[in-house]
């Protein structure tokens, strides 16, 4: 089942093809046609020769063109890996001269257990797939893999917590799919099960995690698409952060893909499990919005487009995940943004205006809603069309943003958001053969509101990073396998730039730098990684401590056959707050041991923690090491489930030292048995 | 007999409460009242804090008996004036007592967390400079005095570096996962702080076999990151590539060390199912070049990475936000280090979207040799 990644073959083989023009051709799939392949498109062999070298072929969303073989005319495919069960689509697109792309074909084939022996040359598809596929009929499948542990404690000694001896845990995930002709409907979730309360997701001992359910048509006219559940917005803008919340939208966009339209009702606190199964719920826990976006004049690529956001609710921004002091509050925001790209893409230029209010405790409070602003401009520029350099493609990209966020800017569905901040900021980042570098230069002041009692500070601050990867190294430098070296840091300086009459409070002046040496190496079966770095902080101005810390890092992993593998990696660091004359000293150390000592029956794997805290953040040092044995008594396939058990037990040793006199030696062991059932079917 | 004993008792009591309340003029003396620190600098924006001392120096000038004279001093609330005009009361009642002999002179310190909320914050900002003061009087029952610090609204700087917030979700912006073993996972803290300094987090992870008894976690890396703003600032920390190993449950926390204020640990939970295994699979980390994080994706965007040695392919993937299958991507022979997508693949964008990539070197049975964390990327 070797690939045939012949492209440059290919690309001669058409090259000098028979020129033959057709209008109007179709293309046939063959699903295992025989020579190890599992797929061939059989092509007319009238195709010319300028159709042939703009065809591209995409097998479940991902471009596999440059994986295609040619073969007597035809496109052919081996995957490197036997398909995962269940329903793929393969499309045959003809990408045209100015950059878009025409589907010409598409079908759909399913792959499961039969398949997947297919394609190892043992059965054939039948008809009835065949056909199903090829008409675009309704199908379907379904997927769900679960393990469930039953596990009793044998030994224990020092254990403080009231976890009862037999417990159950287990975790699982399902995922379904239905399509019609022009529209497909999708659901996912995870659950968990767990009988400890303190240790299950939500308190409950069976519950969900998080959950999506989403229907897409395509028509004619365009696409449609509703989702229920977690989901992002996706959508860059100050007012809307694209994290993922509980909720509902619904996304219209026309075929050209000119007008695009999203509704959208979310909480603005993260929920897992099932309650607040929609998220739609609470009225008083509730941010409802709509973002349209169109194109008036060109659906190019390229063209203007008008973006408007708004939104309104109510309801805390924290929730499962985060931590935070903010409480239940209020808002409602909206933004209006543009985007144009020039020559062609070469140059992008788009500016965001966004307006929030925030009322920072809702109704409950005194807090006042307040009302500000963010502006964003950005422009970023691809000076040069596939530049080559030596024959090799280079990633050349220059960007300038400006940023100016309220002093008290707020929206409540985009909590973080660092305000009040004038930036402007230059970045470049260059790519070449195996060298990429980035330079970022920036100017903030704060105090954007301009208020008369707060001074204004300035930063200024220059970073750069730059990565050299070498040959794989031959002969007598082999040893070092294909290494790469990385050198980043940057340098900042904050200091006073306006102070208000009769001002005393504390003066702002303070400088960081930091550098961080690094490099490493690739094996075939391991790889290793080091790096060191100094970052220094000195205030001028006293009003925290200077410091300086020191922080060095090696790890690695090796895979000496396929049955073992080792990784460990180890920091050392160095914190020196200076003003109190403070040295902290950190070390910690993983080492890691996988094994299967009989393929599908005994595996183990040991992992062993070091963790010291010396100088003056002295306490004791912690050994920790745990392992666990494990043997297969039914290996688990789809819709057969399995069963395996195992020994899994922990050793913690705390080992006091000049700071501290505690000493105390714990360990535990359990039993489990592990039932794990994987499931799918579709039609 | 007990009831002229009860009388006498009670006449004492009213007598000791008439010499504390009127036991004549100028019989006790507030000399004054200061506060330490004089003057405070609050970073503007969010909910501010400070403590202060007040110390009150005072007289005994009962000269009716040696003494010792017991005075209540107290003060109802402070003040926020700004301007000569009291805009807010920021303070509750402090209170102590005076325990001092006939002539004597000493001072009593009380000490109280002050807390100005954002809406006094903005005032004090949009006031003249050295306008705003706090103020106390003070009371012993004979005389009153005040005292008062002045306040002064500073930047976010005007503090240790301050972790205001963590949102720690998995690479796929979800916060709960269920994954395969030896399935590549990440955790990104998505961290808005205040002011400049160096952070000091920990990823700490609890193994399954820690779950389910002690639930010791053990150190999976130390953090040391230079964080710099003019004020407010916002980074985020993505995590090693977690365990997967080994089936059963992990649970993940980033925790920051930093004075002032505490923030608690979030934790996330995931859960590893094994697949009985014939051979070890676990991806190395692959380095990755191109395009920058965040940059705006575009038919000219090269993807690049570093070579792994016995790779037969590799394949670039976009991720929707949320999502664990790839939206799409291009997989290429393991001749070529770097691509960019083809219009092909650009379709399944949407506009003014956030998407995430990685890429996965491929074996020669298709096994994932390497792989990286996601990285941002977005389109116009």
């Amino acid at each position: 089942m070797k690939i045939k990644l012949i492209k440059c073959c290919s690309l001669l083989l058409m090259l000098f093809s028979p020129y033959v023009y057709a209008e109007d051709w179709q293309a046939e799939l063959i699903t295992e046609p025989g020579s190890g392949h599992l797929l061939l498109i059989d092509l007319p062999a009238e195709l010319d020769i300028q159709t042939l070298t703009r065809l591209s072929v995409e097998l479940d969303g991902i471009d596999i063109t440059a994986a295609m073989g040619y073969e007597e005319g035809d496109f052919t495919y081996t995957p490197l890996q036997a398909l995962p069960p269940g329903l793929h689509t393969l499309k045959l697109v003809v990408l045209n001269a100015d950059g878009s792309a025409v589907e010409k074909q598409q079908w759909q084939f399913e792959t499961g257990q039969e398949a997947l022996a297919a394609s190892d040359g043992s059965a054939e598809p039948s008809a009835a797939q065949l056909d199903a596929a090829e008409s675009w009929l309704r199908s379907g499948r379904f997927d769900s893999n679960n393990s469930v542990e039953i596990s009793q404690g044998l030994a224990d000694h020092n254990i403080n917590t009231s976890t009862r001896r037999f417990i159950m845990s287990g975790a699982g995930t399902s995922s379904g799919q239905l399509n019609g002709e022009d529209w497909q409907i999708n659901a996912r979730s995870n659950y968990f099960l767990q009988s400890e309360q303190d240790l299950s997701l939500t308190g409950n001992s069976l519950d969900i995690g998080e959950y999506q359910i989403s229907a897409r048509r395509d028509a004619d006219w365009g696409k449609t698409n509703i989702r229920l559940g977690d989901q992002s917005m996706g959508l860059n803008s100050a007012l809307l952060s694209p994290y993922q919340r509980r909720g509902a939208s619904l996304h219209v966009e026309d075929v050209n893909e000119r007008i695009s339209t999203r509704a959208f009702a979310f909480r603005p606190d993260a929920v897992i499990g099932a309650d607040h199964f929609t998220g739609l719920s609470e009225p008083d826990s509730r941010i409802e919005g709509f973002a349209a976006s169109v194109k008036p004049f060109s659906s190019d690529a390229y063209a203007l487009k008008l973006t408007s956001v708004y939104y309104d609710g109510k309801g805390s921004p924290t929730g499962f995940g985060i931590s935070s002091n903010d409480v239940s509050a209020e808002g409602s925001g909206w933004a209006l943004a543009l985007d144009k790209g020039f020559f062609d893409g070469k140059l992008t230029v788009s500016g965001e205006y966004a307006r929030a209010s925030y009322d920072g405790d809702g109704d409950i409070g005194e807090l006042e809603q307040e009302k500000s602003e963010a502006y964003t401009f950005l422009m970023e520029s691809y000076p040069f069309e596939s530049l080559m350099w030596g024959d090799l493609p280079v990633d050349l990209m220059f960007g300038l943003r400006y940023e100016r966020i309220d002093t008290f800017f707020a929206s409540l569905a985009n909590p973080g958001l660092a305000a009040d901040r004038d930036v402007t900021s230059a970045y470049s980042h260059l790519y070449w053969d195996r060298f990429s570098a980035n330079l970022h230069l920036s100017h903030e002041t704060n105090n954007v509101d301009d208020l008369e009692g707060l001074p204004t500070d300035r930063l200024r601050h220059a970073n750069w990073s730059g990565t050299y990867a070498f040959d794989q190294q031959q002969g007598g430098w082999s040893w070092l396998g294909s290494p790469y070296l990385q050198l980043s840091g940057f340098v900042a300086k904050l200091d006073r730039r306006e102070t208000p009459d009769n001002y005393l409070g504390v003066d702002t002046d303070n400088a960081s730098k930091s550098t961080t040496i690094g490099g490493g190496a690739n094996y075939q079966r391991g790889y290793l990684n080091t790096a060191y770095t100094l970052s220094e902080f000195e205030d001028h101005a006293q009003v925290s401590s200077d410091t300086l810390s020191r922080f060095i890092s090696a790890g690695g992993g090796w895979r000496p056959n396929d049955r073992v593998s080792v990784n460990a990696d180890i920091q050392y660091g160095v914190f020196e707050t200076r003003l109190i004359a403070d040295k902290a000293y950190t070390t910690n150390m993983n080492m890691g041991l996988q094994t299967i000592l009989i393929p599908n029956k005994l595996d183990l794997g040991v992992n062993y923690n070091l963790n010291l805290a010396g100088g003056d953040n002295d306490s004791p040092d912690r050994h920790l090491m745990n392992a666990e044995l494990g043997w297969t008594y039914i290996t688990a396939s789809r819709n057969n489930p399995g069963v395996a058990f195992a020994l899994r037990g922990a050793l913690e040793r705390y080992h006091g030292n000049s700071g501290s006199t505690f000493y105390e030696d714990n360990y535990q062991v359990f039993a489990i048995v592990r039932i794990t059932a994987p499931f799918g079917a579709g039609y | 007999m007990f009831v002229s004993l009860r009388l006498s008792g009670l006449a004492i009591s009213l007598v000791l409460l008439a010499g504390l309340i009127f036991s004549g003029h100028a019989l006790a003396d507030i000399n004054s009242v200061t506060a330490s620190p004089a003057s405070v600098t609050v970073p503007v924006g969010q909910t501010s804090s400070f403590v202060v001392s007040w110390r009150v120096n005072r007289t005994e000038t009962d000269s009716t008996g040696p003494g010792p004279f017991t005075r209540l001093v107290n003060s109802p609330s402070a003040a926020l004036v700004i301007n000569g005009s009291t805009v807010a009361t920021v303070g509750g009642s402090l209170s102590t007592t005076s325990i001092l002999l006939s002539g004597a002179t000493s001072t009593v310190t009380l000490t109280e967390s002050v807390t100005l909320n954002p809406a006094q914050l903005r005032m004090l900002a949009e006031s003249p400079a050295g306008s705003a003061r706090i103020v106390r009087t003070f009371s012993d029952t004979q005389t009153s005095a005040s005292g008062s610090l002045s306040v002064y609204a500073g930047g976010n700087n005007a503090q240790d570096l301050t972790v205001r917030r963590i949102d720690l979700s998995f690479q796929n912006a979800a916060r709960s996962e269920v994954v395969e073993a030896n399935e590549s996972l990440f955790a990104v803290a998505d961290i808005a702080f205040s002011s400049s300094g160096v952070l000091r987090g920990e990823w700490r992870l609890v193994d399954p076999s820690t779950s389910l008894g002690s639930q010791s976690g053990r150190i999976l890396q130390v953090v040391r990151q230079s964080l710099v703003s003019a004020g407010q600032g916002r980074t985020r920390i993505t995590s090693p590539k977690l365990p997967t190993d080994r089936s059963g449950l992990y649970l993940l926390a980033f925790a920051v060390e930093q004075d002032g204020v505490q923030i608690e640990i979030p934790v996330l939970r995931y859960f590893v199912i094994d697949g009985g295994q014939t051979e070890i699979v676990d991806p190395f980390p692959l380095n990755t070049f191109s395009p920058t994080d965040g940059a705006t994706l575009s038919a000219q965007t090269l993807f690049s990475w570093g070579r792994v040695d016995g790779a037969m392919a590799y394949q670039v993937e976009i991720f929707e936000t949320g999502e664990k299958a790839p939206l799409t991507g291009k997989l290429v022979p393991a001749s070529l280090l770097q691509l960019s997508l083809s219009a092909m693949s650009l379709d399944w964008l949407q506009d003014n979207t956030r998407y995430q990539w990685q890429v996965k070197a491929l074996g020669e049975r298709g096994e994932v040799l390497a792989i990286s964390a996601k990285k941002p990327v977005s389109t116009q």
